[in-house]
């Protein structure tokens, strides 16, 4: 099961996803705002980030995203949007983020969907780590080669 | 004297006239003075200036000059016809032509006043465009007075007095044109000013009636909005069809008209008529054009005194009045819509960045609600619940949703007016919207009438699609079992601009005239479902494209909805 940091500025909303993600037996964090989001990613490891995209400011999933990827290229950053924050969504798509979600889809279970998303994340994080050592793995004899070819 | 020596004379005299008026700003006064000295100019005995009154068909004497006036005599009124014994002014009023009369005793149209005058001199005096305006006629004591040299000279008199006369009335109307031009700017009340419009036009013009029609888009039909005469009942109730009559004629060719009566002309159809169609003398309208396309049709009508009095025509510095004063109000009209859009513009901005924001705090409350119901379900769920607490838990669940459903509605207001232009294809728009909602619906009939040809707009696909179905779902929830709801795309083209008409009609109940004022205004619903966003949502969509959408039908008839969109040529939607 994953580690997972859960940012938003709504409590109730926060402690919401916390209970619904522990329920599937993942170790979640939270945090209130980017500034402790970023705060917190300084000194811990998440498998997947979830963050509001509207906080402090329209931009604070973006700058979640941003330190995310900086400590952790691999980290799986999913971005929660309410009305009129999708454009903003889109565009941390484009930056790197795994995926974004609607926070009000009338008639869906966007709490079972946020799960579903977080499964998908944490296998797409592990087929990337699986990928990455493999690339390390292939590199490794490369190296020893240039060596001997150096010699 | 030698022709030399007169025609010195008579240069004198003009200078000596030109200084008079340099000095005289009073008409009358200036036409008085030319009488007086064309008696000395030609050694006549007395003198008249008469002036025309077309609207009674008389020559009314106005000044008079040399001795013998009696008061009755100085008023006359001669009827203007060429018949004779009228007066040889009137016949010269009547003809246009000087008249040289060298014996009143055997001449068939004098008209015996004095009993000492033996010969005559009249001259017409004419205005631009050739139009008698009244006429300058001396007298002598002595047969053969005037010759061919007198009327050169009364000639040279007269051309002043018509040229100081054609000015006063140049003046008058520049005067009044400014006035109406400062409260077309200033009047707020566009009645009040339509009203105005056609009182001032009537009185320039010297019009028996005058008639404003303005076109309304959304039926394609000129109506008529002020009238001064005879159709003043009528206004808001007079309505001509584009290309019907001279009015309909007149708005989709975008030209003015001018005619001798109306009578015999076939474009003719007498609909709406401010006089009995053989007592009008001349009829004239001109197109209120707006930038683009023409607005109206404002029209002006003389009466005939009688059927013999020749016709008061208008001319054309009357048809350059007409059209200026039309320009005036296309102006003030185009100004007064966009003021309104404008508004209606920063209306909805005001309103939807409220919107917004609300459904933003909102959807944020709702989302953590939505999560903390779930928990509490997934905990009880292990405890086993009666069923009445499982269903209040999923009615909590559903009003959650319902109020996400509201903040959809919402956001779809605010986005209404943000459009993603591309060519639309309009009749293939609605044929695939007819496809869908005659299988959702198939108790309820479906007529799509089409032209062939296709209709382009310039418009967002997508938005215009939610409009034109969010009036069909309405049509839907009113409707019973075989009724019909009929969509129709129709082109149309005047002042050179092309439109597409799509009206949405059924055979429901139809809108309560009392509701029909807010129908359009957001937040307005009878219906239990929803936020009453919908037509609200429509109009902006419309409006947002240049168009109009307006509701036509008849309480108990049904309703009928009326989009109009400016048409583009497929190619010239193309670019964005």
């Amino acid at each position: 099961m994953g580690k997972i940091l859960v940012v938003d500025d709504e409590e109730l909303a926060r402690e919401a996803i916390k209970l619904r993600l522990e329920r599937d037996g993942h170790q979640v964090d939270t945090a209130a705002s980017a500034a402790e989001a970023i705060e917190k990613i300084r000194k811990a490891s998440y498998d997947v980030i979830i963050t509001d995209m509207v906080m402090e400011s329209e931009n604070s999933g973006m700058e979640v995203l941003k330190a995310a990827l900086l400590k952790d290229v691999l980290t799986e950053v999913i971005v929660l949007t309410a009305y009129g924050s999708v454009a903003n969504a889109v565009e941390c798509l484009k930056r790197g983020a795994y995926d974004y979600l609607e926070k009000n889809i009338p008639g869906v279970d966007v709490y079972d969907l946020l799960a579903l998303k977080v499964e998908r994340a944490m296998e797409h994080r592990s087929e990337s780590l699986g990928l990455l050592k493999r690339f390390q793995a292939f590199q490794q004899p490369v190296a020893v080669h240039q060596e001997e070819a150096l010699d | 004297m030698t022709l030399k020596a007169e025609t010195q004379i008579s240069l004198g005299q003009e200078s000596y006239i030109y200084r008079l008026w340099s000095a005289i700003s009073d008409t009358d006064a200036l036409l008085a003075a030319i009488l007086e000295e064309s008696l000395e100019a030609v050694n006549a005995t007395r003198g008249t200036i008469s002036l025309v009154d077309y609207r009674t068909g008389e020559l009314v004497t106005k000044f008079v000059a040399g001795a013998g006036w009696s008061e009755g005599m100085k008023e006359l009124r001669f009827k203007l016809t060429g018949e004779p014994s009228n007066s040889i002014s009137s016949y010269v009023a009547f003809t246009g032509k000087p008249y040289i009369c060298h014996d009143v005793t055997k001449d068939p149209n004098y008209y015996p006043m004095f009993p000492d005058t033996r010969s005559e001199l009249a001259i017409p005096l004419i205005g631009r465009g050739g139009r008698v305006l009244g006429v300058l006629n001396v007298e002598s004591e002595k047969f053969n007075a005037f010759g061919e040299n007198e009327a050169r000279v009364l000639s040279a008199l007269g051309s002043i007095a018509a040229f100081a006369l054609s000015l006063a009335a140049y003046q008058s109307r520049e005067k009044a044109l400014i006035e109406l031009g400062k409260e077309l700017a200033a009047t707020p009340d566009i009645e009040n000013l339509l009203e105005k419009v056609t009182e001032v036009a009537s009185q320039l013009l010297d019009a028996d009636d005058c008639s404003l029609f303005l076109l309304d888009k959304s039926i394609n039909r000129l109506i008529l909005k002020a009238s001064r005469g005879l159709l003043r009942p009528l206004v808001g109730k007079a309505v001509y069809r584009l290309g019907e009559g001279l009015t309909g004629w007149v708005a989709i060719n975008g030209k003015p008209v001018r005619l001798n009566g109306v009578v015999g002309d076939p474009r003719w159809r007498g609909l709406y008529l401010e006089l009995k169609p053989e007592e009008i003398s001349a009829f004239m309208a001109v197109p209120v054009r707006g930038r683009n396309e023409v607005l109206g049709v404002l029209r002006v009508l003389r009466k005939k005194a009688s059927p013999a009095t020749p016709n008061y025509l208008f001319s054309d510095e009357d048809e350059e009045l007409l059209f200026t004063l039309a320009s005036q109000l296309g102006a003030a009209l185009e100004r007064e819509e966009l003021q309104r859009r404008l508004f209606t513009m920063q209306h909805i901005a005001a309103v939807g960045e409220l919107a917004a924001r609300t459904a933003h705090m909102i959807g944020n409350k709702v989302f953590a609600m939505k999560g903390a119901l779930k928990e509490v379900g997934a905990r009880l769920s292990n405890l086993g619940l009666s069923e009445s607490t499982q269903r209040l838990l999923s009615s909590m669940e559903r009003a959650l949703y319902d109020i996400e459903t509201l903040l959809q509605d919402l956001r779809d207001f605010v986005k209404a007016t943000q459009l993603n232009l591309q060519p639309v294809e309009i009749a293939d728009l609605v044929r695939d919207l007819v496809q869908e909602y005659a299988q959702e619906f198939p108790h309820i009939e479906f007529e799509l009438l089409l032209d062939d040809q296709e209709v382009w707009v310039r418009g967002d696909p997508e938005k215009l699609r939610s409009a034109i179905s969010e009036l069909l779902e309405n049509s839907v929830h009113f409707l019973k079992e075989g009724d019909k709801i009929t969509l129709r795309v129709a082109k149309s083209i005047w002042g050179g601009q092309k439109h597409i008409r799509l009206i949405v009609q059924d055979t429901g109940p139809g809108i309560p005239e009392k509701l029909k004022e807010q129908i359009f205004q957001p937040f307005f619903t009878t219906r239990s479902k929803g936020m009453g966003l919908g037509l609200a949502i429509v109009k902006g969509v419309i409006e947002a494209h240049g168009g109009t959408i307006e509701e036509r039908g008849q309480e108990g008839e049904g309703a009928k909805f009326i989009i109009t969109l400016p048409a583009t040529e497929k190619s010239q939607g193309g670019e964005g």
